[in-house]
Order: C-alpha cells, then structure tokens, then sequence
C-alpha cells in the first residue's frame, strides 16, 4: 500500500470539465482497494473521506446495506461495496483500518458512504489509458466504465497494473432513489 | 555132762528121731526141749527151723550109711540167729555093730568167721580207699563198719590205720590244691607278662619305626628350616623394599597434600570469580530487561507516529479531493497536499521501519534475556560446582593426610616386621640346629629299640618256657582228683 502510495504522482487536474462518463484528455479519479484489486470512482463524485466508525445495523434490507453512522450530525448509510460486487470477504483487513468514501450529495439524495479496503490516493489519468472496449465488462449491472492503465517499473521492467473504473452512480441508483 | 557141755548136742535113734537134746542145742536153735523131743532131726530142715544158708562137708546121713564120723560146716539161721557151725556127726554102733544112736554136736564158730570176714571186708575196704588215692583220686572216703562185740577190736585198729591215712590225703589235697591255685596264678601271670611283652615288643617296635620317623621327618623339617630361612631372607628384602616404597608414597603424598591445597586455594578463588560473574550477569540481565521495556515505550511512539502519519495522509486525501474540485484555484493546494500526503507517507514508512527495527531488537533482547537466565544458571551450576571442587579438594588433602598417615604407621610396621623377621631368622637356627639334634636322638633311639627288642625277645622265650613249665606242672597234678 505505501509502494502505491509512493507510485502516485501529482497530476495537476488540466481542464477540468464536469460531466462524468465523458470522454476527455484527462479523467480525475479516487483510487481504493476491494479486497485485492484496485478500484476507481470519479472524484467529482466524492465529498470526503473518514475513518471507519461504528456502524449501526438496520433490520430489513439486503445485505450490502450495511447501516447507518452519525456523520457530525447528519445520518449516513453505509454501503458494503464489497458485498454490492460480490466480491469475496478475503481481505485480511481489519474493519477498523478500513476507509469510508463519503460521496458528494449531488448525486444522491440522501447522504451515502461506502465502506472500502482503503482509498490510496487521487489520480489523474490521460484518457488513451483508459480502456472502454473491453465487451465483457461494459455489461449493466457492473457498472464498470473502463480500465485504466497505470504503467508501473518494477525492476526495470514496464508492468500496467490494472485499475477498474467503477459508476458509483448507476451501481447506488436504487438505493439513491429511496 | 551131756547137759551143760558148752557144745551144742543131740542124740538120734537110727530113724532120726531126736531123742536127747542138751541146753546149748536148745539155746541154739531158739526151741524148747519138748519142742524138740520127739522130732526127726530132718524135719529141722524141712519144717525151716533151721535154713541151711551154706552147707558143706558130709552129712549125718553120710554118718549113718557109712557107719563113720563125718564132718562137715554149716551156716544157717535159726530162731536164735545166724550161726557158723562145725558139725561133728558120730554113729554110735553096737556090738553087732548095728547103729544104736546117732551122736550131733554143733561147735559153734560164728564169732572167729565174723571176725575174719569183718577183717576181710573191712581191708577190702581200706584196700579200695588206697588203691583210688593211688589213681589220683582223692576225694574217696571210707566209713569203717560199725562193729559188734566180735569185731569191736579189730573196728578200733581199723579206725586208727583208716584216720592216719586220711590224714595224709587230706594233706595232699591241700597241698595239690595249693600248687594247682598257685600254677593258676602262675600261667596267667605268664600270659600277663606274654601280653604284656607282646605290647612292649609292639611298642619298641613302634618306637622304632616312629624313631625312624622322626629321622626322617627331621630331615624334612630341616629342608623346611631352610626354605623358611630362605624365605626370611626374601622377606628381608621385601620389607626394605616395602620401606622403600613407603618413603616414596610418604614422599608423594607430601605432593599432593600441596597440590590439592594449591587447588582447593584456586577453587576459592574460582568460586569467588563465579559469585562475581553471578553478579554481573544479574546486573546485565536487568539492563537488558530496561532495554526491552524501553524498547516497549518506543513502540508505543511509533504506534503513535504510524497514527498520525495515517491521519495526515487522511487529510491529505481529502485536501487533495477539495482542491481538485477546487479547479484551477485549488491547483496550489493540491500540490501541497499532495506533499503533505509524501511526507504523511514517508513517516508512516520511517514508522514501520522503526517497528521492524524495534521487532528485530526485541527479538535481540529476547534472546539475550534467554542467553542470560541459561549463562544464569550456567554460572549457578558452574558455582555448585566449584564448591563441590573445593569440597573434593578439601576430600582429597584429607585422604591424603590419612595416606601419610597410613603410610607412616605402614613404615613402622614394616620396621618392627624388619625387626620380627630378624628374629624369626634366629629362631630358625636354633630350630635347625634342634632339629639336628632330634634326628640324632632319633638315630640313638631307634637303636636303643632295637637292643630292647633283642632283650623282649628273650623275655618272651623265658616267659614261654615259665608257662610250660606250671603247665606241666599243672597237667600232672590233673591225675589227682580233689574234689
């Protein structure tokens, strides 16, 4: 995780045009970490992140719908985001050092936050890394919008690592709309 | 005449019919005159009144038909008793020589034939008496018949020749007796003296071979009293050598008796570096104990360090988010951000390099604080041990000491064995010389026995030649016959 860290380099955000989901020059992301893959959301779509703090279960809702926090005086719903991917609970990661995205409200109309591994930094990508081809994922209920490719020197040697850029919108519409 | 004539008679008539009879007839035959008046001088014979015990010469009738005297002797019993007759029968014829009467006397002999056959008997008697004592026997004994007036005279004289030869028996039966008893004594004193010459015999036999013996054994001995003096000898220089050997262990002992002083010094010493090192040990064992908890306070920082690097990367994060929506206003923010969120790193990076420096320590200190409870009792062991040596040492100088002293007592032992042997090889001379004079006895002996054999020898010929002597004596005293 500090080695990724270390990897993120300062992009100054160049043309900074909203409407996501638009091609551009250059897109504007949150990194964070499910389990053992890189994800990314839209930073526009962010408001902030905190630490984890105690969740408060609700009774009857599915199960990704983790509960609810008290965020400085406003109630928050807590997504599970791993439980929304169906990504296996393989991580080793302790709910305390887990991070919580609080997203920006304009594009809910309650105040969500989804529960992640950890969020390691914001990136800015120029749009030929970003691969929207790929059929097998542009599918709907994935909501994945792209992959990006981030080249990496390990050793002398050029790797991408592989980062899965996420529509956080369309992945909460239902329970944005309630 | 007729009537008182002593001799006994009686006239017949020739049919033999007694026609006068005197008183002696009458006496003789134990009959009355008229009793024998009238009768016929046969009917005395055959109406008993006289029995003819013997009968012999011519009879009356002889008398009668020969017309002679006749004579004869008769014996025969009569009321009156037994009497010895010399009968005289005369026939008394006349002139026409025609017998008239027969004319009997009876002279009566009886008392001279009882005499004579009283002498008879009685020298049949004596003559037997005399005759059994000529044959030995000695025990026979003659009573002399009791006698009555006829023979009275001739009893005593018979009694007198009777009790003179009695008494010369009775004297040899003594004397026979005497010598018999003392032949007796005689032959079992000689079977005594035989035996008892036949143990001496046995006995200087014995001597002999036992003196023979004695030689022979002397000489033995006298081998023996050499070897023992040899073996004196040996002994003698065993001792000088034990002596020697005993200076040498005295000598030894002396050494050791130093050397486990020196270490028993240097275990001292030894234990006295162990307390030390026990000391220090503990002493570094608690440095090494501030270290950890030290080291435990560190990590505490850097727990602490590792938190806030995590806050400020937080908040990095979110200036980052804030100045990018910030556009272009927020472009300088970003980059400070963005170096806040490198430095948050960076620390959070020193932070867990601090706490892997800090594991490894901990890892360092836990292995010396190991190291140190083991050195610990290590030291611990290496102390008891070291008092043991000291103990040991002490042990040692003390078995030592009763080495020497063993040694010494073993020195004068041997000296007084040195001395006792010296003795004893005196002692074995005179011995040797003993002994010489023993075989010599011996020799002396065994020919004394000799000669005293010799000598029993003789005794034993005279003593046998005793014996047969009361043997004869004895048989020929046999014949007599005492009791």
């Amino acid at each position: 995780m500090a080695a990724k860290a270390v990897e993120t380099r300062l992009e100054p955000p160049e043309g900074t045009e909203s409407a996501p989901g638009k091609k551009s020059s250059s897109i504007q992301v949150v990194e964070f970490i499910l389990g053992k893959e890189h994800f990314a959301i839209d930073l526009f779509d962010v408001k902030e992140v905190v630490e984890y703090t105690t969740i408060t279960h609700l009774p009857n809702v599915p199960a990704y719908h983790k509960g609810i926090i008290d965020l400085r005086g406003e109630i928050t719903t807590i997504v599970d985001l791993k439980l929304r991917l169906n990504i296996p609970e393989s991580s080793d990661v302790a709910a305390e050092s887990s991070r919580i995205i609080v997203l920006d409200s304009k594009i809910t109309r309650s105040k969500i936050g989804i529960l992640v591994d950890d969020v390691s930094s914001v990136s800015t990508f120029e749009g030929n890394q970003v691969d929207y081809t790929s059929a097998s994922v542009s599918r709907e209920d994935t909501a994945i919008i792209g992959i990006i490719k981030r080249k990496l020197k390990v050793k002398d040697k050029e790797t991408n690592e592989l980062i899965i850029w996420i529509d956080v919108k369309q992945l909460l519409g239902d329970i944005s709309v309630g | 005449m007729f009537e008182k004539n002593p001799l006994a008679q009686a006239v017949m008539d020739p049919t033999l019919q007694i026609v006068m009879v005197n008183d002696a007839f009458c006496t003789l035959l134990g009959y009355s005159r008229d009793r024998l008046l009238g009768i016929k001088f046969t009917d005395l014979r055959s109406q008993g009144m006289m029995k003819y015990l013997k009968d012999s010469g011519e009879s009356v009738m002889d008398a009668i038909n020969g017309k002679r005297i006749t004579t004869g002797e008769s014996t025969g019993e009569t009321l009156s008793g037994l009497h010895v007759m010399l009968r005289t029968n005369i026939p008394i014829l006349d002139e026409k020589n025609e017998l008239r009467y027969v004319y009997v006397t009876y002279n009566e002999i009886t008392s001279h034939v009882k005499v004579q056959q009283y002498m008879e008997h009685e020298v049949t008697g004596l003559w037997e008496l005399v005759s059994k004592v000529e044959h030995g026997d000695l025990t026979g004994r003659y009573e002399v018949t009791k006698p009555d007036e006829d023979t009275r005279k001739m009893y005593e004289q018979i009694v007198k020749i009777r009790d003179g030869f009695r008494t010369v028996v009775s004297s040899l039966k003594t004397n026979i007796i005497d010598v018999d008893k003392k032949m007796l004594d005689l032959t079992s004193t000689a079977a005594n003296a035989t035996s008892s010459i036949g143990d001496a015999s046995k006995s200087v036999n014995q001597i002999a071979k036992n003196a023979g013996k004695v030689s022979e054994n002397a000489e033995k001995a006298s081998q023996g009293v050499d070897q023992i003096a040899k073996a004196m000898q040996d002994m003698s220089a065993a001792v000088e050598e034990i002596t020697a050997s005993m200076e040498n262990v005295s000598g030894l002992s002396k050494e050791t008796n130093d050397l486990s002083r020196n270490g028993a010094e240097l275990a001292g010493k030894a234990e006295k570096s162990m307390v030390e090192i026990s000391e220090s040990s503990e002493k570094v064992f608690e440095i090494v104990s501030d270290v950890e908890k030290q080291m435990g306070e560190i990590s505490k920082i850097v727990i602490l360090i590792r938190e806030l690097a995590s806050q400020t990367n937080l908040l990095a994060l979110n200036a980052a988010i804030e100045a990018a929506r910030a556009g272009d206003a927020g472009r300088g923010f970003a980059v400070v951000a963005t170096e806040v969120k490198s430095l948050a790193q960076e620390s959070r990076n020193s932070a867990e390099r601090i706490e892997e420096m800090i594991g490894n320590l901990k890892k360092s200190t836990q292995n010396a604080s190991a190291a140190m409870a083991s050195s610990k009792s290590l030291v611990d062991q290496g102390g008891k041990m070291v008092t043991e040596t000291v103990q040991s040492f002490k042990s040692i100088a003390s078995a030592v000491e009763k080495v020497a002293k063993s040694a010494s007592e073993v020195a004068a032992a041997t000296q007084e064995q040195a001395a006792t042997t010296e003795e004893i090889t005196a002692s074995v001379a005179e011995v040797a010389s003993l002994v010489e004079m023993t075989a010599k006895e011996a020799g002396d002996a065994a020919a004394a026995a000799e000669e005293s054999s010799a000598a029993i020898d003789e005794i034993s010929r005279m003593v046998a030649t005793v014996n047969s002597v009361a043997v004869e004596a004895m048989e020929a005293n046999k014949k007599f016959k005492v009791n």
